[in-house]
């Protein structure tokens, strides 16, 4: 099963603001005390939704002030409203059963919007006139931003089936002695099993749990189909292809004037584009830290090396006329080399000339207001909507929707257990490009606290969150897109607070279950779903009870 | 140790000369100690503190450099001081200046999200809600959550003096001259503790907390380029397993980020500034000329009244030893803690013990990794998880790394029964502790480790030891045990304060008192009424009530709202401190009376290896 993940994002009124928020907070506590259809059990905040809305894990309603992300002194940008929404399948039915649910509700939240600019316009001012009975499903789902990147903690998870887990794992704790006093005689493991060993553990539990949860003598689906799987692959493949090719491509344009002239093109544009890399080389002394950061303390010596085997490539390719075979390898290799060199310092020359930015210093009474809205489930699940200005230029541009691509695409392909690197904290995370491009949203239901979990960022994954952000005003000086940046820690949190709207409007299907909590939960009902489990199976199962 | 170069270390010495002893030592060498808690609001401007330090008979505050010796030669006393934040603006530090120190220390301990994440809104005794016997008492700010959280502390604190000393006619005799000066400034003890260490009498000698387990094994090392050596052979690289930036210990050195920052800054025109050091440059840029550094050589000094109840605590394992058949209560007690009662790691093999008592030098991934020897959810394993959170072996020394950028050197002491109205008569720990980022290294503990009920993928459990009463998880073969534990730990009072180097002090003690109250930290002079609170913190901005529901948990069922101070203060203790003293522990420091000048920077005081 595929999750989606989408957000709405409209332009706000900007003379509007405070009454938006009124109304967000309004409608947040509406459905936060609605218990309609709520499921059996369900005492929690939102029990209405979280009965009524089976395929939604988390939603946010979040509105961002017109200096959200604006260095100070800076004009104001135009105020946001973004509606996210992480669901099971596809969004058509999602946002139909929000409309049956809270269409109106929104529908008043749209009419504080500005009208989108473009094809959507017509639709947006019908859909809020007064009166109107338009639907707003269409305009939902026209208005809706796909994710630049995306991470899923637990792909292909359904909610229904966390929630499963869940009960499955608290009715196997529950008899595991010590046993509440309530619990009968013959549902409480006897010491006999006990002493058995794992394997019999698992026998007397599956026995005694079928007949409350049927589901247990069905296979085990893994979240990620092979169909899903391959096509994540192909992506990546056909990604770094179209990279490729697209970085030859000058290079062969290059080969085909050059051919116009002389018999050797491709040899010639080989070498040229070699010499071309070999000075940008030079110009790029300082990656050997890139690739300290790899590992590698011997770079510097590596990248010399580099250099003059791209000069000897082009001697070789220019005069010995090596033959069109070896010609035609040093262009295959050398052309997007040369294209990869070219742009890093076209990269570092833009970096180094800017300015490192003032550091932000965000407001002490929007910063508690922030927090007012944070750590509201003592454990589980926290969100975070942040809003940046990205730098303008072509290459700043072309950049951010190549770094995002590639994160995403990587991410599909590496991160299918949940783990980024080290960590694994995050349920629904994504970016996206809202404002016509020129402006970068970050949305996040992560697990902790938000300290704990930029901590977490800036300890074990700065890299690829440099990349994401590096493009972005006011963000901590990075080099190449992924060296300091984020690892600048104390900088990176006070950019980060300026950037983000209060999470008043947030609702999560089950705020107190950690991602690390959902897999543990998982194995274990994977487990219960094997007939028997014995051996080493048996034994690694049974330390997740 | 030759094999052991982790635990001591030296501050350099051009810094030690700046920088208060505690920092580098426990004063482990003197038992005794008395905690005084100070209410300057009748004596607002530095006046009290120039007497108190330079004035006749001045206290000394220990140096970094050197255990202190009088004329005579004879040792002395040793002594500290700190600060909160309205103590700051009670001696008259500048609005502007204050708002330049950390947020959690200009909110103060108190402030209501702050509780919330700290779980003091449910490790309060339920009689106390809202009212800890003790803090800063920041009013509340614009924007802050509404008031069913909002607490009150019976006593304000602006500073508080540690006293320690060798017994306790001498701690009584060194203390009485500050009594006196203080008195004679009307400044107010509004609250004090007498601490000891009351070693046992093991070789070498026990330092054990109220339930009798040993304390102040585990402390982080901190290394610096150029501030800091390592205590054994020049060239020994820091630590291993403990190693940590010595700026998350001192303003004024590299951090965790590579930053080294001032705490806090003092515009160089104001008066009295030209005594305060420059701002330490940080990264490429040169620091502003027109600054001075009022942090430099300080830190943050995070303080806890956490009361303990023995009695409880051994009935609950008691309970919890015949929930698991065959086990005894000393068995749990030692999985609660994660060590045994003298302090050796619970492990398959226990690295061997060095001179200065229980080794500490181990990790789990490697030799424990399913916690079948050390809990996971024990209290040393949640207060420092080492590399136990890696998910795999190759994540080890990342997840190790990121660990340390959240440790704390801890500087409690146990004190002996007090009596707090509305909370009975108990013993307890005055938790201390030190470090620059209050936010990710004191707070990340308590919130993210220690009363996390999600901590490595455990459900709805928090440490066993200091948190609320709930299920506790011991990992065994062939299946996790899962008895219930009580709570035996709750927290009177606390503060967060400044701990300034030696100049700032002088900077401190010649300021006067602020003409104007600042906007941004206003110090109340008296018990703010209840209904004025709420005035004060709905008054700047139109804020509909929200989420109270959700976000009190554990919080609301009791009164909401201040309640109305017991009519008497706190319990002034009796000058004579506790004459019970066991054993003389006989851990004297190494003097260094031959160091090489030069050679060797030579702080002797105790380097850090006890408490
Ligand atoms: C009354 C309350 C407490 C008691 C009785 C207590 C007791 C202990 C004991 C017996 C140890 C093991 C010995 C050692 O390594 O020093 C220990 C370690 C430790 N405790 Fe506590 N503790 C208390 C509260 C706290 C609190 C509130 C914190 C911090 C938020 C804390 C942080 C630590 C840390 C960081 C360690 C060292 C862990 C390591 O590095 O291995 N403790 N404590």
């Amino acid at each position: 099963m595929q999750q989606t993940i989408v957000s709405v994002v409209l332009p706000a009124l900007p003379d509007q603001v405070a009454a938006f928020h009124d109304a967000i907070l309004k409608l947040r506590d509406k459905l936060a005390a609605d218990r309609n259809g709520a499921l059996p059990g369900d005492t929690d905040e939102f029990a209405g939704l979280r009965g009524r809305l089976p395929t939604l894990h988390f939603m946010s309603m979040l509105l961002f002030d017109p200096d959200a992300g604006v260095p100070k002194g800076d004009v104001p940008a135009t105020p946001l409203f973004v509606l996210e929404a992480n669901v099971d399948g596809a969004p058509g039915p999602f946002w139909a059963a929000l409309e049956d649910l809270i269409g109106n509700d929104v529908r008043d939240l749209l009419r504080y919007c500005a009208p989108p600019r473009g094809r959507f316009d017509d639709m947006f001012k019908a859909v809020t006139a007064p009166q109107s009975r338009q639907p707003i499903a269409p305009l939902l789902e026209r208005q809706s931003v796909t994710p630049a990147a995306s991470h899923i903690g637990y792909r292909g998870l359904s909610r229904d089936r966390i929630l499963c887990h869940d009960r499955l794992f608290r009715a196997m704790v529950k008899k595991i002695p010590p046993c509440d006093a309530d619990q009968p005689a013959d549902q409480q493991l006897p010491a006999d099993v006990l002493a058995a060993g794992p394997g019999a553990i698992h026998a007397w539990l599956r026995e005694k749990l079928l007949p409350e949860f049927p589901y247990l003598d069905e296979p085990w689906k893994s979240g990620i189909s092979f169909d899903e799987e391959s096509r994540d692959r192909y992506g990546l493949w056909g990604f770094i292809a179209v990279s490729f090719a697209g970085a030859l491509l000058p290079w062969l344009l290059l080969a085909g004037v050059l051919g116009a002239f002389t018999r050797h093109g491709i040899a010639d544009a080989a070498a040229i584009a070699l010499l071309v890399g070999a000075v940008c080389m030079f110009q790029l002394q300082d990656i050997g830290d890139l690739l300290t950061l790899a590992g590698k303390p011997a770079a510097h010596d590596a990248w010399w090396i580099l250099a003059i085997g791209l000069v000897t490539g082009a001697l070789v390719a220019m005069w010995g006329h090596a033959g069109i075979a070896v010609a035609g390898l040093l262009f295959l290799v050398g052309g997007p080399v040369a294209s990869l060199l070219i742009l890093l310092a076209l990269l570092r020359r833009r970096e180094c000339r800017e300015a490192a930015p003032p550091d932000s210093l965000p407001d002490p009474a929007k910063v508690r207001e922030l927090q007012n809205w944070e750590d509201l489930h003592i454990s589980g699940a926290d969100h975070m909507g942040s809003v940046v200005i990205i730098k303008p230029g072509l290459l700043r541009g072309l950049l951010i929707r190549f770094g995002m691509r590639a994160l995403h695409l990587a991410l599909r392909v590496t991160a299918t257990d949940g783990y980024l690197g080290s960590m694994r904290t995050i349920h629904f995370a994504h970016w996206g490009l809202v404002d016509d491009g020129r402006r970068l949203l970050f949305l996040s239901n992560f697990d902790g606290s938000w300290e704990s979990y930029l901590d977490d960022f800036i300890e074990k994954a700065h890299a690829g969150l440099t990349l994401a952000w590096a493009n972005c005003i006011g963000f901590p000086p990075a080099e190449y897109m992924t060296l300091n940046g984020a690892s600048d820690g104390r900088r990176f949190k006070a950019w980060a607070r300026c950037s983000m709207a209060p999470s008043r409007m947030w609702y999560a299907a089950y705020p107190n279950i950690t991602i690390n909590q959902i897999w543990r939960q998982a194995r274990v009902a994977q487990g219960l779903c094997a007939r028997t489990l014995s051996g080493r199976k048996a034994d690694a199962w049974v330390k997740d009870l | 140790m030759a094999d052991q170069p982790s635990t001591s270390w030296k501050l350099a010495p051009s810094r030690a000369a700046h920088v208060q002893g505690l920092v580098v030592s426990p004063f482990a060498h003197l038992p005794v100690a008395l905690a005084l808690l100070l209410d300057a609001t009748k004596a607002p401007g530095g006046a009290w503190l120039h007497d108190l330090l330079y004035g006749d008979d001045a206290l000394v505050i220990t140096p970094a450099t050197g255990k202190a010796l009088d004329d005579s030669g004879a040792e002395t006393g040793c002594a500290a001081i700190a600060f909160t934040a309205t103590g700051l603006t009670n001696l008259g530090v500048p609005g502007e200046t204050l708002r330049s120190f950390a947020t959690p220390f200009t909110e103060g301990m108190h402030e209501a999200n702050r509780r919330h994440r700290l779980g003091d809104t449910r490790l309060e005794p339920p009689e106390r809600r809202n009212r800890p016997l003790w803090g800063g008492n920041v009013p509340p700010q614009p924007g802050d959550d509404q008031d069913p959280d909002y607490a009150v502390c019976e006593n304000t604190v602006h500073a508080a003096v540690l006293l320690y000393h060798k017994d306790a006619a001498a701690l009584a005799a060194f203390a009485a001259p500050v009594r006196a000066k203080l008195a004679r400034f009307g400044v107010a003890i509004s609250y004090s503790l007498d601490l000891s260490l009351k070693f046992d009498g093991n070789d070498p000698p026990i330092a054990r907390e109220h339930f009798g387990f040993a304390d102040g094994i585990s402390q982080p090392v901190p290394h610096d380029k150029r501030y800091i050596r390592p205590g054994t052979a020049p060239g020994t690289p820091s630590d291993k397993v403990h190693g940590i930036a010595g700026g998350d210990l001192l303003f004024g050195l590299a951090d965790a980020h590579a930053e080294v920052l001032p705490g806090a800054i003092v515009d160089a025109a104001l008066p009295g500034a030209a005594v305060l050091p420059a701002v330490p440059q940080n990264g490429p840029a040169k620091p502003d000329p027109n600054q001075r550094s009022l942090g430099l050589d300080g830190t943050y000094l995070v303080m806890r009244q956490l009361s303990q109840d023995p009695d409880r605590f051994w009935n609950s394992m008691r309970q919890a030893a015949e929930q698991l058949t065959g086990k005894t209560a000393d068995w749990v007690a030692e999985r609660v803690v994660g060590r045994s009662k003298d302090g050796v790691i619970l492990a398959k093999d226990p690295p061997p013990a060095t001179k200065d008592g229980p080794s500490n030098d181990f990790l789990f991934l490697a030799d424990d990794p399913d916690a079948r020897y050390c809990p996971f959810g024990s209290h040393i394993r949640r207060a420092n998880p080492r590399d136990g959170l890696a998910p795999s072996a190759s994540d080890a020394a990342t997840i190790l790394h990121a660990a340390n950028n959240h440790r704390i050197l801890r500087r409690g002491r146990k004190y002996e029964p007090v009596a707090v109205a509305g909370a009975g008569t108990l013993p307890g720990l005055l938790f201390m502790c030190l470090n620059t980022d209050l936010e990710r290294q004191f707070e990340f503990v308590q919130q993210t480790w220690m009363l996390n009920p999600s901590f490595a993928a455990l459900i709805d459990e928090t440490d066993p030891l200091v948190g609320p009463k709930g299920k506790f998880s011991i990992q065994a073969y062939p299946l996790r045990m899962l008895p219930d534990v009580d709570t035996f730990i709750r927290f009177i009072g606390g503060e967060y304060f400044f701990m300034p180097g030696l100049p700032a002090l002088t900077y401190l003690a010649g300021l006067s008192p602020a003409a104007t109250v600042n906007p941004g930290l206003v110090t109340e002079t008296t018990e703010p009424a209840p209904g004025g609170l709420e005035a004060a913190a709905a008054a700047p901005r139109q804020k509909p009530p929200r989420n109270a529901g959700l976000r009190k948990q554990g919080a609301k069922q009791s009164a909401a709202g201040p309640v109305d101070p017991p009519p008497q203060a706190a319990p002034e203790p009796a000058s004579d401190p506790a004459p019970d003293l066991e054993v003389d522990a006989g851990v004297v420091p190494d003097v260094d009376p031959g160091a090489e000048p030069g050679a060797d920077p030579g702080p002797d005081i105790r380097p850090d290896q006890t408490i």
